[in-house]
């Protein structure tokens, strides 16, 4: 099998006459260099995955470190607002299907998928240097770069990071207006941002218009969130 | 070469999560320490620690790495020493060569590629199912045959593995355009 053969030069396991053969078709056969080179990004794509999995493993690692350092050092206190914390959430979990809860079970931050992040290149442009900023969460140095480069150009994919950036800073009517400019202009993002609307309508509390941007996205057929549509437009319904 | 270290290169070969949180409890201190030549505050060198743990686990992973001249913990310190060079160049910022003399070797490590079409992918990776996730996994990152996968997991042959494998990549394939 084609596959197969590919799969053991790339893991280094082709030797001797083997890897020559394989060699001089890759010279000379487009097609089939076309095809290792596929399998190399979807390696490549994998252990980036991996990666991103790994490093929140560690992040999180870390993080349970302090709240147990500072659980230990607040004593008493820590543990009467616990006892409140888990009385909170008791309520709020009573209260589970209002719109704000939907939000909040629905909602997370868009990846960044935009500018690829290069880790040693030399000459960063700002557009490069804001999106780096909002994929390590600062959302406001990230703004600042993105309405720079927006003044520059108008580019409809930074627009939805725009938005994005603003969710995130709990600016939601900023980011509606914003949503709906890039909505407008069905960009690359048409279906994410019909998503995200939704959701900010959701956390407003405007079940109507939640749906309807959510019925919009299914007509689209676009695989997007498929399964979350459907279960969110049946949890509304 | 003593049992443990043997045993401990064994199960980062085989993707051994604990053995991968061992070691980055184990080490952690003493990268610190070691970084300290260089003018990185607590939260950079941290986080530069944590990329080279997963580097290192990265590579036993995928390249089934047999150290016979040198240690895990030497592997790391060259790979973390690499890691915290680039950043300082990155930065601009200059080593502080009062305190010890570094005498650890850096280790060149590929770079993660972060390329629009790999973020594309990793993240239509992510949202697979497991079933799928494994598969693809073992044979596109680990570099398994159809048949190794057979013995690694419970599918019934060869067969099933290829046609499940086809089926996650056109999954794979339809989610890449919707992220």
């Amino acid at each position: 099998m084609e596959e197969d053969v590919i799969r053991r030069y790339v893991t280094g396991q082709l030797s001797g006459a083997e890897l020559e053969a394989f060699e001089r078709r890759l010279a000379t056969d487009s097609a089939f260099q076309q095809e290792v080179e596929d399998f190399q990004s979807i390696r490549d794509g994998i252990r980036l995955s991996e990666y991103n999995r790994l490093k929140g493993k560690l992040v999180q690692i870390e993080s349970q470190k302090t709240r147990t350092r500072s659980f230990r050092k607040y004593g008493i206190a820590a543990s009467i607002a616990l006892v409140l914390g888990l009385a909170g959430f008791y309520l709020w979990n009573q209260s589970a299907s209002t719109p704000q809860a939907l939000y909040a079970e629905y909602y997370e931050p868009y990846p960044n998928l935009y500018a690829p992040i290069t880790r040693d290149g030399n000459e960063k442009n700002s557009l490069e240097e804001a999106f780096a900023h909002y994929e390590l969460g600062k959302y406001q140095l990230a703004l600042k770069g993105f309405n720079q480069a927006l003044q520059k150009e108008v580019d409809h994919d930074v627009l939805f990071y725009k938005a994005m950036a603003l969710i995130q800073l709990n600016r939601d009517a900023e980011a509606q207006k914003v949503l709906s400019t890039v909505e407008k202009n069905r960009t690359n993002y048409y279906p994410q941002t019909l998503w995200y609307q939704s959701l900010l309508f959701l956390k407003e509390g405007n079940t109507h218009q939640a749906r309807a941007q959510l019925k919009k996205l299914t007509t689209l057929k676009s695989g997007y969130k498929d399964e979350q549509v459907k279960s969110l437009l049946d949890e509304l319904d | 070469m003593k049992s443990t270290e043997l045993s401990l290169q064994e199960k980062l070969r085989n993707g051994d999560e604990q053995a991968f949180e061992w070691l980055y409890n184990e080490y952690k201190e003493g990268f610190l320490s070691f970084g300290k030549n260089y003018a990185f505050d607590q939260d950079e060198l941290l986080d530069i620690y944590q990329d080279a743990v997963i580097a290192l686990f990265q590579n036993f992973v995928q390249k089934q790495l047999i150290l016979e001249q040198s240690t895990v913990k030497t592997y790391l310190f060259g790979i973390g020493k690499n890691l915290l060079n680039k950043a300082a160049q990155k930065k601009g910022k200059l080593v502080r060569m009062e305190g010890q003399v570094l005498s650890t070797e850096a280790i060149e490590t590929e770079d993660i590629d972060t390329s629009t079409r790999s973020r594309q992918l990793a993240e239509a990776f992510r949202q697979l199912g497991a079933k799928c996730k494994e598969v693809l996994e073992l044979f596109y990152y680990r570099g398994y045959s159809i048949k190794e996968i057979v013995e690694a997991t419970d599918y019934k042959d060869e067969n099933t593995v290829k046609s499940h494998k086809s089926r996650c990549m056109k999954g794979l394939r339809e989610k890449i355009k919707s992220v």
